[in-house]
């Protein structure tokens, strides 16, 4: 017990470590990324101001959140491919103890202190919209682990089948907009045709969106749709936590 | 030792390992040899000889397609997480990361491994001392040239104190006197008893580290043994390099791309020269090298596909 406790911790120690170098020190170095990422939910955020009503710059911050979550986690293909295939810095962690779990939760992590500051400040926006009630809160904070779980989990998986670094670039930027702009995210699944709303729940950052915009108020969703948004938020993190273990290159055959 | 056969147990013991790519790329063909405690094995070979793969098996990054390798008695294959444990490895062309001073990136290493902050701090000092970066301790790496990334990498790998040490080719692109520098703490790890398997395509290096070298062509060993060996191995002393196609009488020739190399002894090879000069031939006198056992058992020079 007391062993496998040891190796818990040093396990955890081996993936905060992972988290401070490719998070805390790669943001200090270059804090420009934060602009980087803040960048696109921030311009929409000011079209909907513009051109649109309190109702509709509520979408704005629901959708800047989802995104900033879900470009930074999806970032990570990029990270582990560089890492794997350029400076082979993979190659230099499977001769360790670490276990390439907690080189995932690592990565992972990392992205997340990338997102930290953008969610931070969408946040503060949504609490002077006065739409943190303690139900929107909870919830918020739970769609947006799941959407920042899945979409890092689905980077590392994609990750692993690039052989060369310069095809995962593009790849990161249309998946980011894919993810974030096609679903019900910055518009209500409402829109769409009574009985196929969970269409928008096929994406997980469409579910994720749909929980949070269903909560607040604005969307009444039908009792399916909702059903399939939390089964797609959970069920998406829930497949590619298991494909990016099985699919990643630690020993390769 | 035999080519071919384990006739030693050592810390690191390769048996009949054999590696076929999914590209049906054979890159390993029954490579066996075993290193023991607290020496220092080159592996020698041009690129694409298998060096790699063979590295790769051996610290887990790779499973072979037959055979196995141990380390300290733990199989490479069916126990990987114990090799883990006491193994470290410089990865071909690994670069540390770019945003990271040397010193965080060597602490980070050592955090990774299990170290506690104390120990970490202290041996990255020490290691990144040992390789004569602390000029560069907290200089963010991307400032630094190639050279002194790939000297970040050799003090992170050393500074874990692994019992086993894998480097594949640390010193590629190194200028010489950085290839010294690493040379030297190679030497200062190998006295504090560590034990080191080292790829090259560099003769040089092989000659001046390590106590035995194993020559791999074409996936296969050609010769195991120490330096020693190599030398009885190549037989003479000095060659007779000539510029052109030319056989003399009562010398061996060994013809090579338009080139004729006679392997001489001291006193014969004045004889030889004179009587390639005579026949209006340019020819040099050289010491034979680990370069002349490549020669000898492959036919071909190293550089040639390095």
């Amino acid at each position: 017990m007391r062993e496998l406790r040891k190796g818990l911790s040093r396990q955890v120690i081996a993936a905060l470590t992972i988290a401070w170098v490719n998070g805390v020190l790669a943001l200090r170095r270059v804090p420009l990324w934060i602009i980087s990422y803040l960048l696109m939910p921030l311009t929409l955020l000011f079209f909907f101001i513009i051109y649109g009503n309190p109702t509709i710059m509520k979408y704005a911050l629901i959708g800047g959140t989802i995104m900033i979550a879900v470009s930074n986690g999806i970032s990570i293909l990029g990270d582990a491919a560089f890492y794997r295939i350029y400076v082979k810095y993979q190659d230099l962690l499977v001769a360790t103890p670490i276990r390439p779990t907690s080189y995932i939760i690592g990565l992972s992590l990392s992205m997340l202190v990338f997102s930290a500051p953008g969610l931070a400040l969408f946040v503060i926006l949504m609490w002077l919209a006065g739409m943190l009630t303690p139900l929107f809160s909870a919830t918020l904070a739970a769609c947006l682990i799941l959407t920042w779980a899945f979409s890092s989990f689905m980077g590392f998986t994609i990750s692993t089948f690039f052989k060369q670094l310069r095809h995962v670039w593009p790849l990161v930027t249309i998946l980011s907009l894919v993810l974030s702009v096609l679903p019900p995210i910055y518009y209500p699944a409402t829109i769409l045709p009574r009985g196929l709303q969970w269409i928008g729940a096929l994406a997980p950052t469409g579910a994720a969106a749909m929980i949070l915009h269903h909560v607040a108020g604005l969307a009444n969703l039908e009792s399916t749709a909702l059903i399939a948004s939390i089964a797609s938020a959970i069920g998406y993190t829930v497949a590619f936590m298991l494909l990016s273990l099985s699919k990643m290159r630690w020993r390769e055959k | 030792m035999v080519v071919g056969l384990v006739v030693a147990v050592g810390v690191i013991v390769s048996r009949d390992v054999w590696k076929r790519y999914g590209s049906g790329v054979l890159a390993l063909r029954g490579v066996s040899f075993s290193v023991e405690r607290g020496r220092l094995v080159a592996l020698l070979g041009r690129n694409g000889a298998g060096k790699t793969t063979w590295v790769r098996i051996a610290s887990t990054q790779l499973l072979p397609t037959r055979g196995t390798v141990e380390v300290l008695g733990f199989d490479v294959v069916s126990d990987p997480w114990s090799v883990r444990e006491v193994i470290a490895m410089v990865p071909q062309e690994g670069f540390p990361m770019d945003l990271l001073t040397p010193f965080e990136f060597v602490f980070s290493y050592l955090l990774i491994r299990g170290y506690s902050r104390s120990e970490a701090k202290k041996l990255a000092r020490e290691f990144l001392s040992l390789l004569e970066l602390e000029p560069y301790m907290n200089t963010t790496i991307g400032e630094l040239s190639g050279g002194l990334k790939r000297r970040v990498m050799v003090a992170t790998v050393l500074a874990s104190n692994a019992e086993v040490l894998f480097l594949d080719e640390p010193t590629t692109g190194l200028d010489p006197i950085a290839r010294r520098g690493v040379w030297r703490a190679l030497k200062e790890a190998k006295r504090a008893g560590g034990t080191m398997l080292l790829t090259t395509h560099y003769m040089d290096e092989a000659e001046s580290l390590a106590d035995e070298v194993v020559l791999v062509h074409d996936g296969k060993v050609m010769f195991v043994g120490s330096i020693n060996d190599a030398r009885k191995a190549i037989g003479s002393k000095f060659k007779v390099e000539v510029y052109g196609d030319l056989d003399i009488d009562g010398y061996d020739a060994l013809k090579l791309r338009g080139m004729t190399i006679f392997y001489v002894d001291e006193g014969e090879a004045e004889e030889v020269l004179r009587r390639v000069v005579q026949r209006g031939f340019d020819a040099t006198v050289k010491a034979t090298s680990l370069e002349d056992l490549f020669i000898k058992v492959t036919g071909e020079r190293i550089e040639e596909g390095s």
